[in-house]
């Protein structure tokens, strides 16, 4: 589309001119996306809030020898380790975590997403979470209409 | 060029210890983030009895980010370009880091058996998969003898 705007010597308007353009691109993906339209969006980190709320777990004597390892560097848990909760529950090593954090909000086992700071990837966020309220909200309609 | 961490050695160790069957990935010897891959084609599927090259590259982030991976047989499938290269969402938005080079490759095993003509990425390839399923088998199977099956 940009090629196209380019195309035409066109900048896009908006109060923030071109960056707004930008803005406006990523949030057609995502109602795209609400819309069951499957493609790629770019995932955001996650929020510095979100990572400063997770809580940390250092490895004991008495866990040791157990089947605790960290997914990312596939290490097995080690005396004095720093390993860092999700909300989801899953665990791994502090600096393991962390750095992929700042490339995607998705725990790198079960794909729980955290909290991010961008606005529109957000709403995303909101609609996925609230998927299993929605389904229940339709059955809930299509029983009082036909059931 | 950095000293390679302990996750890429030991995940070649296990590929070479313990391979997955019909998959062989050996690393350059110059080059250890580079395997040479071998994939042969699952049985009751086109690409049966072909046995396919690939390479697989470890980026400098890995495993912060995907391996790069591309077919270098020529294969007809609707999610393999003309180029090599593989429409997979793990190798794209669905990374994780708790995935590795060995799951990497069951994947692209597994899309051989299961072609989804609906996520394309060889767009001609997927519309006769779509329209004629019968005759794109027909061509897979054409292409597998003629370009992955060694004389």
């Amino acid at each position: 589309m940009s090629d196209y705007f380019e195309e035409l010597g066109h900048t896009p308007t908006g109060p923030e001119g071109a960056n707004d353009y930008e803005r406006h691109h990523r949030r057609l993906q995502v109602l795209a996306i609400m819309n069951g339209i499957d493609i790629e969006i770019q995932v955001p980190e996650a929020s510095k809030r979100a990572i400063a709320a997770l809580s940390v777990h250092t490895v004991l004597e008495s866990e040791l020898g157990g089947d605790l390892e960290c997914a990312v560097c596939k290490e097995p848990a080690q005396l004095g380790d720093v390993y860092k909760i999700l909300p989801c529950k899953h665990e791994f090593h502090e600096e393991c975590v962390l750095l992929w954090l700042k490339k995607a909000n998705s725990c790198p086992l079960c794909r729980y997403e955290l909290e991010t700071d961008d606005a529109v990837y957000e709403e995303l966020r909101h609609y996925k979470q609230d998927e299993p309220n929605r389904r229940d909200r339709h059955d809930h309609l299509m029983n009082s209409m036909f059931g | 060029m950095s000293s390679l961490p302990r996750r890429i050695i030991k995940e070649t160790q296990r590929l070479m210890q313990e391979p997955v069957p019909g998959i062989n990935a050996i690393p350059d010897e110059n080059n250890a983030r580079y395997f040479h891959v071998i994939v042969t084609g699952p049985n009751d599927s086109p690409f049966e009895g072909g046995v396919f090259k690939l390479e697989l590259f470890l980026p400098e982030d890995y495993p912060m980010s995907a391996p790069k991976v591309r077919f270098i047989t020529k294969i007809y499938h609707p999610n393999i370009d003309r180029l090599g290269r593989i429409c997979l969402d793990v190798l794209k938005d669905k990374w994780s880091p708790a995935l590795q080079i060995r799951t990497i490759l069951l994947s692209i095993q597994a899309l051989l058996s299961a072609p989804n003509p609906d996520d394309p990425l060889a767009n001609d390839v997927a519309e006769l998969w779509k329209v004629n399923e019968a005759e794109a088998i027909r061509n897979a199977r054409e292409w597998t003898q003629k370009y992955a099956v060694e004389d």
